[in-house]
């Protein structure tokens, strides 16, 4: 389980993030929504331990955690807004290159490669490099970088931007199959398409200030889309071999 | 997939394909790229002349001259090399997957090896300190001296290196101001004016007109240590300034254009110049051609940051929006950065005028 406790995050003298109590369990997949502005990729930005917050703690399965630390950054994987990715490196290079930083072997670096390139249907641009993508293939790959890591927490930032049709349907088959295997998934973003009845928590952020809402009927208002239960969305599950149900 | 790839090959296709190139502007590297030429071009002729007076049996203190040629390389290179390796090290988007994956800083670090070692001038550094250990060491006769001098300003080197990049790492984050520090240090050397002379009887190598012995281990220390120390220092003073300068921005109304001139030219790379030239005016062991050659440099960077500061904002506007500064009357709004950039630059020269 995912506890944010009393984050307080400052710039400029300026408070950004407030986050009094905010919680996530295993399986489940959050909404962050807020207007532009309101701090949604500051605040994933700090679980993802790229800014330092003023107080506050993360705890994690009960454990406190410290969010640059390497153990966190194994655990957590983190779609940057723009992908994150290198220029002149090709996708088929970031994807593999992002494999083996996670640390998977060259054979199974190469297998995982092959198959997210597959699964987000990126196989005609393999060797077209990163500074030649438009902005749609920059979030594919993204969304690929993301998910070759077997992270226990995946953070998105604002994934369905530049999205066609059908990646957005593909994005969500990933989202049901991270629930399902019981990961942790963060999604930010200001608007949420109707077609991903799968959120079961929602963090809402107004001028900073996080709060939790989890009640079918809280989610029903803020998402305006129906509440699944798991069972419903299961038939929409697809393979990614080395994402393993959790224990 | 090509199953040739590796960490190893994705590290030095990041290099061939040029991303040590991204490293900033390129108008810079080609500035950085004329100033070490012109160095590396007043070293050549000074070991030239040293190989010719010594064939002609002149009396060449070879020792003092290796010396300071240790001494000049390692200035340059603790300054130059740490500048680039944090260059190189923000050549790579930050923040994107790579320092997000656990192993991600293994790679960065693997990349700016990889790079720093197949540099040219990183290389060359190598291969002139071990010319000049061969050249000077036949001059004089004798080897051991000349040898752990070498060794003496290679480890200097590196210390510097490492300690100055550690700390700039935590100061500096833009690419440009990077480059503008590279340039006035590189600017600082060239006015050192490195020149072969004859100092009672003996042929030795002076600095800016001035003869420095460099008879005693501690000496040689004492410059690189001094270099290293004045290096830090020039650090800290743009991290002040730029506290400074960014307080000023938030409390002085600006137009956009102002604004955006004070952006592209931040005020710290002038007190930057004016640090590094008013000691050369003030100084009076520096020859009056140095003085004068001094005022030129600076008033070329002037004139060379205002056409920089004109083409960035034409090409942005150019890009983004289709229109130019030079139509529809658009070129009245630099108007107020005219004569700002007028008395920034009368700064040198008034200077100049005072002192010398």
């Amino acid at each position: 389980m995912l506890k944010l406790r009393n984050i307080e995050l400052s710039r400029g003298g300026r408070s950004v993030i407030s986050a009094s109590s905010a919680n996530a369990n295993r399986g489940d997949v959050v909404a962050l929504l807020g207007p532009n502005g309101a701090g949604k990729t500051t605040l994933l930005h700090y679980i993802a331990g790229i800014l330092k917050n003023d107080s506050g703690d993360i705890y994690y399965n009960g454990c406190k955690v410290d969010p640059s630390s390497l153990d966190w950054r194994r655990r957590a994987a983190y779609v940057l807004d723009d992908g994150g990715i290198i220029p002149l490196l090709t996708v088929e290079e970031q994807i593999y290159l992002q494999s083996v930083l996670v640390g998977a072997s060259h054979p199974e670096s190469i297998e995982r490669t092959n198959h997210v390139i597959e699964l987000l249907e990126l196989s005609r641009y393999r060797d077209y490099r990163g500074d030649e993508l438009s902005t749609g293939l920059r979030k594919r790959l993204g969304i690929a970088l993301g998910i070759v890591h077997d992270a226990d927490l995946f953070l998105f930032d604002e994934p369905y931007g530049s999205l066609d049709a059908p990646s957005t349907v593909v994005f969500g088959r990933i989202l049901v199959t991270l629930k399902h295997r019981g990961r942790i998934v963060l999604v930010a973003s200001h608007s949420f398409p109707s077609c991903d009845n799968l959120y079961n928590r929602a963090w809402k952020l107004s001028a900073g200030v996080v709060v939790d809402h989890s009640r079918e009927d809280e989610l029903r208002r803020l998402l305006d889309f129906g509440f699944q239960s798991g069972e419903a969305n299961r038939s929409r599950e697809i393979d990614i071999p080395w994402i393993r149900p959790s224990t | 997939m090509d199953t040739t790839i590796n960490v190893n090959s994705l590290s030095r296709q990041l290099y061939k394909r040029g991303t040590h190139r991204l490293l900033g502007n390129p108008s810079f590297g080609s500035l950085t790229a004329f100033l070490t030429a012109l160095l590396l071009i007043r070293i050549t002729a000074n070991v030239y002349l040293s190989i010719d007076l010594w064939r002609r049996e002149a009396d060449i203190d070879a020792v003092q001259i290796a010396s300071a040629h240790f001494v000049f390389f390692a200035v340059w290179a603790v300054w130059i090399g740490a500048l680039a390796s944090l260059r190189i090290s923000l050549a790579l988007p930050q923040p994107s997957f790579i320092d997000l994956a656990p192993h991600g800083r293994a790679f960065r670090l693997r990349f700016i090896r990889n790079i720093v070692l197949l540099r040219p001038t990183n290389i060359g550094f190598g291969a002139v300190v071990v010319l000049t250990v061969i050249i000077f060491s036949t001059i004089s006769g004798s080897w051991n001296r000349i040898v752990a001098r070498a060794l003496l300003s290679l480890l200097c080197t590196f210390s510097g290196v490492i300690l100055i990049t550690a700390v700039a790492s935590k100061i500096l984050k833009i690419r440009s101001d990077i480059q503008i520090l590279e340039i006035l240090y590189l600017l600082f050397l060239v006015v050192q004016n490195p020149d072969v002379a004859s100092v009672k009887g003996r042929v030795c190598i002076l600095f800016g007109g001035a003869y420095y012995s460099f008879s005693a281990f501690g000496q040689m220390v004492l410059g690189i240590g001094l270099a290293v120390v004045v290096a830090l220092f020039v650090l800290l003073l743009v991290k002040m300034l730029s506290v400074v300068s960014n307080l000023f921005r938030r409390q002085v109304r600006f137009s956009p254009m102002e604004r955006w001139y004070w952006r592209i030219l931040h005020f710290r790379s002038w007190l930057l110049l004016y640090a590094i030239v008013g000691p050369v005016f003030i100084s009076s062991g520096i020859a009056p051609a140095t003085k004068r050659w001094t005022l030129a440099l600076s008033i070329i960077f002037g004139i060379a940051s205002y056409l920089y500061f004109i083409a960035q904002c034409e090409s942005a506007l150019n890009e983004k929006w289709r229109c130019s500064l030079f139509e529809n009357g658009n070129i009245r709004l630099i108007a107020r950065s005219v004569p700002t950039h007028i008395v920034l630059m009368a700064v040198p020269v008034m200077g100049y005028v005072l002192f010398c």
